[in-house]
């Protein structure tokens, strides 16, 4: 029996050899399979959907439809579009908004210079005047929002409710927005968080002015020191009444985006859009619509179409890392949509965009006419 | 002090302080307004959004209750100068941008937006005038009551 518990052993510690430098040889593969995933798109979203009604003439019916549904009374975006009340081709005006809430039996109040406070202590849904993309400087949109104890909702269009900070949506927000359903008792808790505020803000102002003696009528530079420390109390009183620090950064680089962003997107040509289209490091985003990069677009690219909000697109790009050099093109030369998404991509901390001053089109022709070279 | 001076600060005050709660409230928004002017450099802007709406309150506050007046009313003189430069510089520069003065508005600036810190800074002037005459025609027994207009400070 000795011999054959030798051959079982040798055949044991040669299954274990096969099985190791099986496995040896699998740990030295793998870094050669992973060298074939490193084009950057892998880490993008394999499917997304961009969300589009949330553009255009039609965001007010929708926000008005959320903020109806969040009070119980059945309303549809279809609806108000027969009725022709909400959905021209300018988009809706707030006392077309307030015409097709009273329609549906609501109540809506008109109010403007909206603090974060009156928007949490309304407690009601609020249609509120908003940009529609951060990189433009117009409040061209309207989406309904809500303060909760969790923080502030926002119902853009159909897209589920997404919670963001109250810097986030200030630095979007025109001041302008509908108390939705404001009985008395909103309109009440309204004025009341609106004149607490100023109060607390002006009796900080007073107090500071009048605490510590000082001889007025000797020096007037003692009166600018007085004034400062009493801006600085005013700052900070501010600051804690009106805002939080959570979003405060962010806020201001929403708010400035509009102006910030033009010097930091960089401008390339044909060469450049060739060798995003073939080089596995650069991300090429096609900015044209959703049908439109259904119908065809370049080798490689991936759409953020310029309807994307800031919000979604922040989403698609989360795990994408902020030094991929990105090139985004749109339809022609003579198209702006490109110039929007570099935009968005800079204010989302991109460092590396550049617009793509041939589109699509001249991409195409570009490629024909090297094929009728080749064949000739 | 004359009382037309009191009216006058009065209501170069008041404008001050609706003006400058308006934007305390949305300081963001402010920060885009003046970026809109394209003067400043933008990084300066976040805080200096919030703390140029605080001077308004304080100033505001200041001119209404008749406390640091003779400063505030210098200041106050001095931000409206500023304004209107801006203001005149934007229109110049063929920029249709809306002047930021009460808060967020869709309006471009207009002859009506510039008359705005011209009158307030008229009314400025007007004060300062009149608080200079009136300080220079002290009288020995004035000054004792003058002396705790800032603050609730005890005269020696």
């Amino acid at each position: 029996m000795a011999p054959r518990r030798k051959e079982k052993l040798l055949g044991s510690a040669g299954l274990a050899g096969v099985v190791v430098g099986t496995l040896f040889g699998l740990s030295l593969l793998i870094p050669t399979l992973k060298a074939d995933d490193d084009d950057v798109r892998h880490v993008l979203p394999a499917t997304w959907n961009w969300t589009q009604d949330t553009q255009g003439p039609v965001c007010g019916v929708y926000a008005v439809c959320r903020a109806l549904n969040l009070l119980e009374i059945a309303a549809h975006p279809e609806e108000m579009w027969n009725t022709k009340v909400v959905a021209h081709r300018e988009g809706s005006s707030p006392l077309e908004l307030i015409e097709a809430i009273e329609q549906y039996g609501g109540v809506g109040e008109l109010r403007d210079s909206m603090s974060i406070l009156e928007l949490f202590a309304v407690a009601r849904p609020v249609i509120a005047n908003v940009r529609s993309n951060t990189a433009r400087s117009l409040y061209d949109h309207w989406v309904c929002v809500c303060g909760t104890s969790d923080g502030l909702v926002v119902y853009d269009g159909s897209k589920p409710a997404r919670r963001i900070s109250p810097g986030e949506f200030l630095a979007s927000f025109s001041g302008i927005g509908i108390v939705v359903d404001a009985g008395l008792d909103s309109r009440n808790r309204c004025m009341a968080a609106r004149w607490i505020g100023f109060l607390i803000i002006v009796a900080t102002a007073w107090l500071g002015l009048r605490w510590w003696a000082v001889e007025a009528s000797a020096s007037i530079a003692r009166q600018f020191i007085r004034l400062l420390i009493v801006t600085v109390a005013v700052v900070l009183m501010a600051a804690w009444v009106f805002s939080t620090h959570e979003g405060l950064k962010q806020g201001y680089r929403i708010a400035l985006a509009p102006y910030s962003t033009s010097d930091r997107v960089m401008q390339g040509g044909m060469a450049t859009l060739e060798q995003a289209s073939s080089s596995e490091d650069y991300l090429l985003v096609d900015a044209r619509t959703a049908e439109s990069f259904a119908r065809g677009s370049l080798p490689r690219a991936v759409n953020i179409p310029v309807y994307a909000s800031y919000y979604e697109t922040r989403e698609f790009t989360a795990s994408l890392a902020r030094t991929t050099p990105i090139v985004v093109f749109c339809e022609s030369e003579r198209c702006t949509y490109d110039d929007h998404v570099a935009h968005l991509l800079v204010q989302l901390g991109f460092q590396n965009v550049t617009v793509s001053l041939p589109g699509y089109r001249e991409y195409v022709q570009s490629q024909l006419r090297l094929n009728a070279a080749v064949i000739e | 002090m004359g009382r037309v001076a009191k009216v006058l600060e009065g209501m170069v005050g008041a404008a001050l302080l609706y003006s400058g709660l308006n934007h305390l409230v949305n300081p963001f928004q402010f920060a885009a307004m003046m970026a809109a002017y394209e003067l400043l450099p933008l990084p300066s802007l976040q805080y200096l959004s919030i703390a140029l709406a605080g001077v308004m309150v304080s100033l505001g506050v200041a001119l209404l209750s008749d406390t640091c007046a003779d400063a505030a009313i210098r200041m106050a003189l001095l931000a409206f100068v500023v304004f209107t430069s801006a203001q005149l510089f934007a229109v110049v520069s063929g920029k249709e941008i809306s002047c930021g003065c009460f808060g967020y508005s869709n309006q471009p600036i207009s002859l009506t937006s510039i008359s705005i810190p011209v009158v307030l800074g008229v009314f400025s002037f007007a004060s300062l005038v009149m608080r200079s005459r009136s300080s220079n025609a002290f009288k020995p027994n004035q000054r004792v009551r003058e002396e705790g207009r800032c603050g609730f400070g005890q005269a020696k």
